[in-house]
This record gives C-alpha cells, sequence and structure tokens, in this order.
C-alpha cells in the first residue's frame, strides 16, 4: 500500500502541491484527473522519486521512500513520450533495466523473451525506436517498465499520444496487463474518460488539492462541488435562490427540498444531460419545465439536443433517444427530471 | 530561373577559382605563377625532403591532436552541465561563447600577457593551452546544439530503470550526443590546424614550437614558392575529407 502524508511542493511562488493526503491499495488501478497545472504530474514525480517534496512523506508499505533516489526505488515511470532510447534496439530497450541489476546474460534474454511474447512485441527485436509505430513505441515503453517487476507502475498521460482507434484499443491492453501482472497503476490524466474507463479509484485535483477521491461510479453520480461536477461528465447547472428549504428558480418556479445542509444565498442545481427526459415515462420525473430546441446533434445512438428555458440562462443538454432525431429546431418541449436526482452546489 | 543559375556559378567561382588555380600552380614545373612550365610533381617531392616543413607539420599535429583531445572532453562536459541544469545560468549560457566571438588578436595578447604573468615557459605547452580556451567554446557550442534533437526525458528513463549518474552518461547520454562531440572535435581540429595568430603570440623561441602556418608566414616573405601550394594542396584536400566526415555523422545539423 502506497501512503502519501502530509505532501507539500513549491516551485517558486507557485504552490503545486498543498497538504496532499492519499493511501492507494496494492493491486488498484488508480487515477490523478485534474486541468493542467492541478499538480498531479508534480505528485508523479514525486512518487517516482524525480522531485522531492517540500515537506511530507512517501510511505509503501510501512516504508519511507521519501528520500530514496529514482534508481533503488520498486517504482517505474512510463514517460508520456515514452522515452525510449533512440540509439538502442527495442531488445536492448527493454532489456535495459534488467542490465542494471548484473544478472546473467541467459537470464535476461529470457526474461526479456517472455515480456515480449506478453506485450505482442514479437519479431520487432531488432528495430529501433523510430522504425515503431506509436503504439508498438508505447509497447515498448510499457514492456521496458514490466520487466523491472515494479511495486508500483506509474503512467503520465498513457495515452494521449495515441490517435482515437488506438486509444481504445490501449484502454482495453492496458487494463489487461494491469490484471495479468497485478501491479499497482498510477495514471495521471486530464482527460475524465480515460480515467473513469480505466481506473478503480480516482483522484480529482485541482490547484494542488485533492477534491475528491472516490470510485468512477460514485465521482459522477455524486460529485462533491461544482469544480468537480463539471469536470467529470457533462452537467446542466440551473441558478436558483434558497431560503430555507425553499428554492426559487429564475423563471419564478419554487420547490421545496428535504435537505437543508448548505448554506442559504445563491445557488447552482446540477443535473446529468441523460437524467433529463422528454416525456413523463414515469411517477419519479415530478419536476416538468419547458425548453425550445437550438440544437440537434446526431450522434448514432444517441441524439444529443441543446435547448433554452426559462429556467436557466445558459443552454440545457438533454441526451434523448434516437428516435428523436427528427425533432425540429425551435420547437418547443417539455422536458420532465426526478428531484431526487438535483445535486445542490 | 537562368540567372539564379548564374549568379550561382559567379558565387561558386568567386570561392573556389583562387583554389583551384592554388592547386593547378601544385603542379607547375616552371615555378612561376605567370607562365606553365609543364606538369610535374616536383614540389611535392621537394616539400617532403624539407626537414623544416616536416617539423612545423608534426608540431601543428602534435598541437591540435592534444588541444581537440583535451577541449573535446571539457566542452562535452560542460555542454551537458549547461544543457542538463535545471534551472539555466544565463551568466555562464552567455560566457561560454566569449573565446568565440573575441578577436583572435585580442585572445593572442590577453594569452600571452597571461602566460608571462605566471612566469610560464612559452613552447609547444602554451600553444595547446592556448588553443583549448578558444577549442572548448567551438565543441561546446557544437555538443549544445545535439540537445535539441532527443527527449531529455531518456536520462530520466535511465535512472528510473536502475542506472545511476556515471552508468547513465555513458549508455545513453554520451552515445546520443556522441554526432555532436565528433563534429565539434573535428571542427576544433581543423581549426587548430590553422591556427596563426594566437600560435604566432604564445609560441617559444626558437624552430621547436614553430607550427605549420607560422613557417609558411615566414617562408611567404620572400614570395608564394610552389612547396608552398603543393602543401596548401594537401592542407585542402585533408580538410575536405574532415568536413565531409564530420557531415556525415552529423546529419541534419549545421556546423558552425
Amino acid at each position: 500500500m502506497l501512503t502519501i502524508s502530509n505532501i507539500s511542493k513549491s516551485f517558486g511562488s507557485v504552490k503545486a502541491l498543498d497538504n496532499i493526503d492519499l493511501k492507494i491499495d496494492s493491486g488498484e488501478f488508480f487515477a490523478l484527473l485534474g486541468p493542467s497545472g492541478c499538480g498531479k504530474t508534480t505528485l508523479l514525480r514525486i512518487i517516482s522519486g524525480f522531485e522531492k517534496p517540500d515537506n511530507g512523506d512517501v510511505l509503501l508499505n510501512k516504508e519511507n521512500i521519501t528520500h530514496i533516489k529514482p534508481y533503488n526505488r520498486p517504482t517505474n515511470l512510463l514517460f508520456q513520450s515514452y522515452a525510449l532510447f533512440p540509439h538502442l534496439t527495442v531488445f536492448k530497450n527493454i532489456a535495459y533495466g534488467l542490465e542494471r541489476e548484473n544478472l546473467s546474460k541467459e537470464e535476461i534474454k529470457e526474461r526479456v523473451d517472455s515480456i515480449i511474447a506478453r506485450t505482442s512485441l514479437d519479431g520487432l527485436n531488432n528495430r529501433k525506436p523510430d522504425e515503431l509505430s506509436g503504439g508498438q513505441k508505447q509497447r515498448v515503453a510499457l514492456a521496458r517498465c514490466l520487466i523491472k517487476k515494479p511495486k508500483i507502475l506509474l503512467l503520465d498521460e498513457p495515452l494521449s499520444a495515441l490517435d482515437k482507434n488506438l486509444k481504445e484499443q490501449m484502454k482495453i491492453e492496458l487494463k489487461k496487463i494491469q490484471n495479468d501482472f497485478n501491479i499497482t497503476f498510477i495514471m495521471v490524466t486530464h482527460d475524465q474518460d480515460e480515467a473513469l474507463v480505466l481506473a478503480d479509484k480516482i483522484a480529482v485535483m485541482n490547484h494542488g488539492k485533492i477534491i475528491q477521491i472516490d470510485k468512477p461510479e460514485v465521482l459522477y453520480s455524486n460529485p462533491k462541488n461544482y469544480f468537480v461536477a463539471n469536470f467529470i461528465g457533462k452537467m446542466n447547472f440551473f441558478e436558483i435562490n434558497r431560503s430555507g428549504n425553499q428554492i426559487n428558480f429564475l423563471n419564478g418556479k419554487c420547490l421545496n427540498i428535504k435537505t437543508i445542509n448548505r448554506e442559504v444565498g445563491k445557488n447552482l442545481i446540477g443535473i446529468r444531460p441523460e437524467d433529463i427526459y422528454l416525456f413523463k415515462s414515469s411517477e419519479e420525473l415530478d419536476f416538468e419545465f419547458s425548453a425550445e430546441v437550438t440544437h440537434v446533434g446526431y450522434h448514432g445512438k444517441e441524439v444529443e439536443l441543446i435547448v433554452k428555458s426559462d429556467l436557466s440562462s445558459s443552454e440545457i443538454y438533454i441526451k434523448a433517444n434516437k428516435s428523436f432525431k427528427n425533432i425540429k429546431k425551435y420547437s418547443k418541449i417539455a422536458c420532465f427530471c426526478n428531484t431526487n436526482l438535483f445535486k445542490i452546489y | 530561373m537562368k540567372f539564379g543559375k548564374l549568379y550561382l556559378f559567379l558565387i561558386f567561382g568567386f570561392l573556389y577559382i583562387p583554389i583551384i588555380v592554388l592547386i593547378t600552380l601544385s603542379f607547375n614545373k616552371s615555378g612561376v605563377p605567370t607562365s606553365w612550365g609543364g606538369f610535374s610533381l616536383e614540389w611535392y617531392l621537394k616539400l617532403f625532403e624539407n626537414k623544416k616543413i616536416l617539423n612545423a607539420l608534426i608540431n601543428t599535429l602534435i598541437v591540435a591532436t592534444i588541444s581537440t583531445l583535451l577541449a573535446s572532453i571539457i566542452g562535452t562536459l560542460l555542454a551537458v552541465g549547461i544543457e542538463l541544469k535545471k534551472n539555466k545560468n544565463h551568466f555562464i549560457e552567455g560566457t561560454v561563447f566569449v573565446p568565440m566571438i573575441i578577436p583572435d588578436i585580442v585572445m593572442a595578447i590577453s594569452l600571452l600577457s597571461f602566460f608571462t604573468l605566471l612566469q610560464f615557459t612559452l613552447g609547444l605547452y602554451s600553444i595547446i593551452i592556448s588553443h583549448v580556451v578558444f577549442n572548448i567554446a567551438f565543441v561546446c557550442a557544437i555538443v549544445r546544439t545535439r540537445f535539441n534533437h532527443f527527449d531529455h526525458n531518456i536520462i530520466e528513463a535511465s535512472y528510473d530503470l536502475g542506472a545511476k549518474n556515471i552508468t547513465t552518461f555513458i549508455k545513453i547520454t554520451l552515445p546520443v550526443i556522441f554526432p555532436g562531440v565528433l563534429a565539434g572535435s573535428l571542427l576544433a581540429f581543423t581549426l587548430s590546424i590553422d591556427e596563426f595568430i594566437i600560435a604566432f603570440f604564445t609560441a617559444g623561441p626558437g624552430s621547436d614550437s614553430t607550427t605549420l602556418p607560422m613557417l609558411i608566414y615566414s617562408m611567404i616573405r620572400f614570395g608564394v614558392t610552389p612547396e608552398i601550394n603543393a602543401l596548401s594542396t594537401f592542407i585542402i584536400l585533408f580538410s575536405f575529407l574532415i568536413l565531409f566526415i564530420s557531415q556525415r555523422f552529423n546529419k541534419g545539423n549545421v556546423i558552425l
């Protein structure tokens, strides 16, 4: 188990990490998710040993590794740019880490051959990195790390350099490799989709702080605050005024809510596009508003509608069934949702 | 298009006709530049019999070889230090170039004053040291250009895979920048071979520390002899050879 306690790091006057506490279980696929500049890469570099924290500790299975140099750490880093050695062949790139451990030639060859087979790199032994495709480069970089049998594999934006098709394929492969090798993976990404698909647990970061740590499904269905709600997936926001348990919408509509745990005043209500319905299919849809269609986007299996309503000053997104693809622009529609799914921020 | 080609011819003519004339004259039997007395290798034979010239050639090769070796090591390490330092030091980056820009005559005078101050006996050693000084700057500049041609993360990747500093330098950094090191040392070698002013100022008395350019200068006072033409032809061929080698190893890089 990796424990990060009380880590802070500043670069000049910029506070990159502000009192980070984090626990990552062995064998977990963990994602650090946040916009660029949120400190996620700095945290990754501290775990790998390339940066020293100003204060705080990194513990791996109770052992303090804060001051252990990168070459002595049981962690390996998959670089965003892959960082393959350009003058060495695929075989030599992968063998590099083992050669540093003074193993016999036979053992190195055996282990390299086995990892080459497991990462489908057969037949590429003698190629140089610039003779490989993007996906092959990534697999070589991955094999080069995995052969070291690290306790933790750190992945810095592992999919960002791949094109869309390859990305989907690598997502499946990464997940499979993580399962096969049973290594803790810590991935840094700014792509919420990658994090949701791959990770067992996600830490959402912003401005050097961890905002929320949860399983993907909890993060999506129950974002803790406006930032997380806005960052993970799409969320519609209605401006409201609150007094007691009464909510007043912009158009004067009132609603009573049960839980009052936030301060009174201006607030926002958030609702996911897929939680807004265009017909009243069940009694649970107890909230209704009218809107005008401003845009119809056809996405194959579903239709994205952008509508305008006096409920909100901004546009409202709705994910609808593909049968709505012939809906006309400027037509008036009725929308329904379940007030239990309203998130108040 | 036609004008462009003509222009190109003129430029190449301007650059190379004097050299072609020199090479031609080195085969001229008559020995005077104004008349062609037939083809002959006489001057080349005389050249190899001339002890003074051979001695100066040996001195020049000693100076060029040792100063290139030293400057290549120091200049490469300097370049690595400058390029891989996390917080760039603009003062050092700027001052490294000074020996390249500063006029040779100023360098020569300052080195001579420096040696005199230290009461250093002038000789081949002082020429070597002086050549190391400016060659460091050239080697460093060329090696530094190599650092724009690869992903610096490979150095961290090497650490991450269990290699310490020295292993990383020998196994990763040096092989990757080696074309630059080679190009830099070849340039340093050619610069050192035909360097005159600094060698002239920092050489000791007598022929023990006379280099080839210094000898040619002293010979030329009595007119350009065909022997010098023959010697120059050798030097030209040698320079072209080095140029080709360095371009082969430093593809895509402009040599200063």
